[in-house]
């Protein structure tokens, strides 16, 4: 982790790139998905497959479910495997589900499966297991499908993390950042990142001030 | 294709505007030999940065193609000019910021693309500073 440059502290226009912890550099999709020694997107692909195609990715609050969905998707269907999403929303989440058809070969992903109530959960499973078809999805707890993976960010992974998010914009955020950022909010990726961000505004501010009002 | 080979640059040496003043630049791309490239597009748009999900709009948007017998040659610059928006302004606050830029995207072969943009400040609204947050924390 680097120090901020002089004309970071100093430029006028807001950008994205003032922050590398900002939503655009680590949601879902825009960080690349940190396996543990030992796991790669090839392994769970395999894995699935021996599996039916049927799995569930475990893991608390934050810890890289739907990064790692994210990344799962292109390489499931570069696999020939064709994907169905189904998006949860608050008002429609049983009347999509009541709706959904599933085609045999292809899997069926939902991202938050617990969201759904017990019975829905168990009419998805059972349509798709009768047309033939994979399910996939994330849950903090396990939903009756077989297990994929189980998601426990440890404090190295963090500091990996972090750094692959530094090495495109730099930051002034320190180890001691990131343990106290993690004695805090475990292994919760997402709040990390959150803290982080908070951490770097107010450093990239203190430095502004600092440049705008020398002593 | 290198991105130091793209310039994109803005008229103003300041790169701070006022609603409705007009903003205008110059693109180019160096090399000795002109990049095969199939499609060019400049946008001056803005868009939110932050903690929570992200909004853009483009303000002015041009495209150009690569013809049979006319290909792209941005060795020569080529100028861009729009009169900038009344809003949003530029906003640099803590939890969202409101960020301008001039994005100039390159269609090169076989699906490859390359992209560089400008930040721009539009307006004179002043951002979140260190002694709000402090006073905000307690």
């Amino acid at each position: 982790m680097t120090s901020l440059p002089d004309q970071f502290a100093t430029s006028l226009a807001p950008s994205r790139r003032d922050n590398p912890f900002a939503t655009c550099w680590t949601k879902p999709g825009a960080l690349a998905f940190r396996f543990a020694d030992g796991q790669s997107l090839e392994r769970l692909v395999a894995k699935l497959a021996a599996q039916n195609w049927q799995g569930q990715i475990l893991g608390p609050h934050g810890s890289g479910k739907s990064t790692l969905l994210a990344a799962l998707l292109p390489a499931l269907s570069a696999a020939g495997r064709p994907i169905r999403e189904i998006e949860l929303s608050h008002r429609s989440r049983r009347l999509l589900c009541d709706l959904v058809a599933p085609n045999h070969g292809e899997i069926i992903v939902v991202d938050g499966f617990e969201q759904l109530n017990w019975l829905t959960r168990l009419q998805l499973k059972r349509r798709c297991r009768r047309a033939g078809a994979g399910m996939l999805v994330t849950a903090h707890v396990p939903m009756g499908l077989p297990a994929l993976i189980q998601l426990s960010p440890s404090r190295r992974l963090i500091e990996q993390l972090v750094a692959d998010v530094c090495a495109q914009i730099p930051s002034g955020i320190t180890s001691d950042d990131v343990a106290a950022s993690h004695a805090s909010h475990g292994s919760n990726v997402r709040e990390i990142f959150f803290d982080l961000y908070d951490r770097h505004e107010r450093l990239r501010r203190k430095i502004r001030t600092a440049v705008s009002n020398p002593a | 294709m290198n991105a130091g080979a793209i310039r994109l640059t803005l008229d103003s040496p300041s790169s701070h505007y006022q609603a409705g003043e007009r903003l205008s630049g110059r693109y180019m791309v160096d090399g000795s030999q002109p990049w095969a490239m199939r499609a060019v597009e400049l946008s001056v748009l803005w868009y939110t940065s932050g903690k929570g999900d992200e909004d853009m709009a483009v303000h002015h948007f041009e495209r150009h193609v690569s013809e049979t017998g006319r290909p792209l040659d941005l060795r020569v610059p080529r100028r861009f000019s729009t009169v900038l928006a009344a809003s949003p302004l530029s906003y640099d606050g803590e939890i969202v910021k409101v960020c301008w830029c001039v994005r100039l995207r390159l269609y090169l072969p076989q699906g490859q693309e390359a992209l560089t943009e400008v930040p721009f400040r539009l307006g004179n609204v002043p951002g979140v500073n260190q002694s709000e947050m402090a006073e905000a924390e307690h």
